[in-house]
């Protein structure tokens, strides 16, 4: 498991619920609703070699898929 | 061998536990992004929404066709992608066909069966909350 998927994993993430976020180095780069900017923003801000992005999935939504 | 990973946990707005069967991946593209996925053994192929796709990979030319999810009929186009999954002691690199969905809403990366659940044997064991991934043409 990398570094910044264990980050995302076990970090307090509920106040971004239903954002995505950007992970680089272990730490929160960017984050927003539009992954795009929030992706540009995080790349400027916290370059790094291989970044993560995820949905923070909403606590009051059920996924049916 | 096997990789193991664990489930991942939220709450619901009722305080009850979820676990969802996700596990990290790679997607080798211009630059290399690690997104989690969802596992889905519904699902006959991988999905993604296109703002994550417009991030993870060159989105194709050409028109959208007519595809069907549970939310209905939805705009698709399909390509392939390179993906990574593992560890440091284990990896595995695959392609995998993937519909990109014209659509507003957010959702993960899916990991369907077509592509990736003939690469993998996959024993989804929630009551141990682990997920195991055995290379197919490993098992002996």
């Amino acid at each position: 498991m990398s570094e910044n998927y264990e980050y995302f994993k076990s970090a307090d993430l509920s106040g971004y619920q239903g954002e995505w976020v950007v992970i680089c180095d272990r730490k929160l780069a960017s984050h927003g609703k539009d992954l795009k900017v929030a992706f540009e923003d995080a790349m400027k801000k916290h370059p790094c070699a291989i970044p993560f992005v995820a949905l923070v999935p909403k606590n009051d939504e059920t996924w049916i898929l | 061998m096997t990789l193991v990973y664990e489930f991942s946990k939220s709450r619901s707005i009722d305080g009850s536990l979820i676990l969802k069967p996700t596990i990290p991946l790679i997607v080798n593209s211009e630059i290399d992004i690690e997104t989690q996925a969802l596992i889905d053994s519904g699902a006959d192929i991988s999905a993604m929404p296109i703002a994550l796709a417009e991030r993870l990979c060159k989105i194709p030319d050409g028109a959208m066709s007519p595809g069907f999810g549970i939310g209905g009929p939805v705009e698709a186009i399909e390509t392939e992608l390179s993906v990574t999954i593992g560890n440091e002691s284990e990896r595995h690199s695959i392609k995998i066909p993937i519909k990109i969905l014209s659509t507003k809403s957010d959702f993960p990366f899916l990991l369907g069966r077509k592509g990736f659940f003939d690469e993998f044997v996959i024993c989804f064991n929630q009551p141990e909350d682990s997920i195991s991934l055995q290379k197919a043409s490993s098992q002996t």
